[in-house]
């Protein structure tokens, strides 16, 4: 049957940049959501007509977000009353479908479902495009009260308002996962750059270390001691490397660890050798203190020892020549342990900054690379633990890293 | 008799440093370039243990110590990776493909010959 020409909507004059803007939404051909259903059916029920639909008309149809009362999922732009609805700055209200020269040849109107009467409040985008419209649609011709009209214009506003949501929403995982990318980047390229400088640190290191130990090729005193700090430097660019490549890890979320039930004390004692050579550089006396009992812990051991070595080396750092760094362990259910020095304290104002990524107390020194603490901090609480640090100045610091007890071996 | 240590390796400088470090430990030495020339020198001359880098041209560490493992002639060598990748290696497919251990670059050039003695056990 040939359709008279005011039956076709017309379409917008900027229809290329409406449709741009409907796709921003990415709401075409989604699940149904009940945000959008019940609003229609909440339509339907205080306007009282059988049919209600979210509709959103795209390019060559007309799409249903949200639908009560009717069959399909989609029409005809064509066929669609809200197609002429857009754009309109109001409701638009057919009172009787059949005696409207646009609509009384509609397949809607003259088949089932038989529409009548028509009544919808169009969604506008801010941009101020109209994307389709919320309508109510019934059998018979009829008209809205004010109430109702005041009704299908704030839910209209709803929808509108919920699609805008939908958007920001996207917009904002968007962001989110575009951030975890750069992240996933820059942690690879921190594990690649250290990668690459191992190789030639390798062959330094390891020609320094072979030449300083052969007499008869570095005959002179001087010369030793040259190669002496060749050495040591070489070894700290390798402490340096390994506490940015532990970093990237951590940041990563990806520091592996192996948790085995173990023992505290040999834990404190893995630690003071690795740090007993420092020690004795300084003329420090190390104590150890381990209650007895103490309950067993679930750690990672090379983890565990690594922080509290890290703990220890601060100590002596900071340590007078002579003085006394001490490491105890306490606990029944958790376990406690603390390393003190003697050193000169840390004032208050700076106390909450030692766990910060490349911060050093009393600024930068030429030992450290201000990234052990933080390294630590991260362990501990992969561990489920914590560390807390308390100071006076002039006497003294001590680090507290508290760890949970293992929980009983069930064989036992 | 000391034993024969067979090592792949691609930098030439960490060759001559390694070769030196474990000829002073007691080790007869060689070094060849990559997986591939590993294995033909594997089928001239059986060595007592292979210290094999992980990321060579050619060949690369795992793979090579995949074939090794799986030729029976050379399935019981003993392979340990010296390697920089440190990122992960635990979970790395390294000791399930074989190896007896692994040692990480940089390693310590005065003990090297010690920490293989003590990975073959």
């Amino acid at each position: 049957m040939p359709r008279s020409p005011q039956s076709i909507p017309p379409r917008p004059a900027d229809e290329a940049s409406r449709l741009h803007t409907l796709q921003s939404y990415h709401i075409l051909d989604t699940p149904a959501e009940p945000v959008f259903d019940e609003i229609a059916s909440l339509a339907a029920r205080l306007l009282d007509t059988p049919m209600a639909l979210v509709t959103l008309v795209d390019e060559d149809r007309q799409w249903f977000k949200a639908n009560v009362g009717l069959r399909d999922s989609q029409s005809d732009r064509d066929d669609s009353f809200c197609a002429h609805a857009l754009g309109k700055p109001d409701l638009m209200v057919i009172p009787d479908a059949a005696l409207d020269d646009r609509f009384r040849d509609n397949p809607f109107v003259v088949a089932d479902p038989h529409i009548r009467f028509y009544a919808g409040a169009p969604l506008v985008a801010p941009d101020g495009q109209g994307l389709g419209a919320l309508c109510v649609l019934d059998r018979v011709p009829r008209t809205l009260t004010e109430d109702q009209a005041t009704t299908l214009r704030v839910l209209g506003r709803q929808v509108m308002a919920q699609l805008e949501l939908h958007r920001l929403l996207r917009h904002a995982r968007e962001d989110v996962s575009h951030m975890h990318e750069v992240t996933r980047l820059k942690n690879e390229f921190v594990a690649t750059v250290s990668h690459e400088l191992r190789t030639p640190l390798t062959s330094l290191q390891g020609s320094l270390q072979l030449l300083l130990s052969d007499d008869e090729a570095l005959p002179t005193q001087e010369g030793r001691d040259l190669v002496g700090v060749a050495v040591k430097n070489s070894e700290r660019l390798v402490r340096i490397v390994n506490d940015i490549l532990d970093i990237a890890k951590i940041e990563a979320g990806q520091l592996p660890m192996v948790l085995t039930r173990l023992d505290v004390a040999p834990l404190l004692e893995a630690a003071m050798d690795t740090v007993r050579g420092l020690a004795r550089d300084k003329q420090l006396r190390l104590v150890v203190e381990a209650a007895d009992p103490l309950p067993a812990v679930l750690v990672d051991q090379d983890r565990i020892v690594q922080s509290i070595v890290n703990l220890l080396s601060n100590a002596i750092k900071f340590s007078p020549a002579g003085g006394l760094v001490t490491l105890t362990a306490t606990g029944a259910e958790d376990v406690r342990m603390a390393v003190s020095d003697q050193g000169r304290g840390i004032p208050a104002d700076q106390l909450r900054l030692v766990f910060d990524k490349f911060h050093q107390v009393g600024g930068p020194n030429r030992q450290g690379t201000g990234l052990g603490l933080s390294i630590t901090k991260a362990i501990v609480e992969q561990h489920g633990g914590r560390i807390d640090v308390t100071s006076v100045v002039d006497a003294g610091t001590t680090f507290t890293i508290t760890l949970p007890a293992a929980p009983p071996n069930d064989h036992a | 008799m000391s034993q024969f240590l067979l090592m792949a390796e691609d930098d030439p400088d960490i060759q001559i440093v390694a070769r030196m470090a474990l000829k002073r430990a007691g080790f007869r030495v060689e070094a060849v370039n990559n997986g591939r020339e590993l294995l033909d020198r594997v089928r001239q001359e059986r060595p007592d243990v292979i210290l094999l880098d992980w990321m060579m041209p050619e060949l690369n560490g795992p793979d090579t110590c995949a074939a090794l493992k799986g030729d029976p002639s050379t399935a019981d060598i003993p392979v340990i990776f010296m390697t920089a990748k440190s990122q992960g290696f635990e979970q790395d497919k390294g000791l399930a493909s074989g190896a007896r251990g692994y040692i990480i670059k940089p390693f310590d050039a005065l003990t090297l010959g010690d920490r293989i003695r003590e990975i073959l056990g």
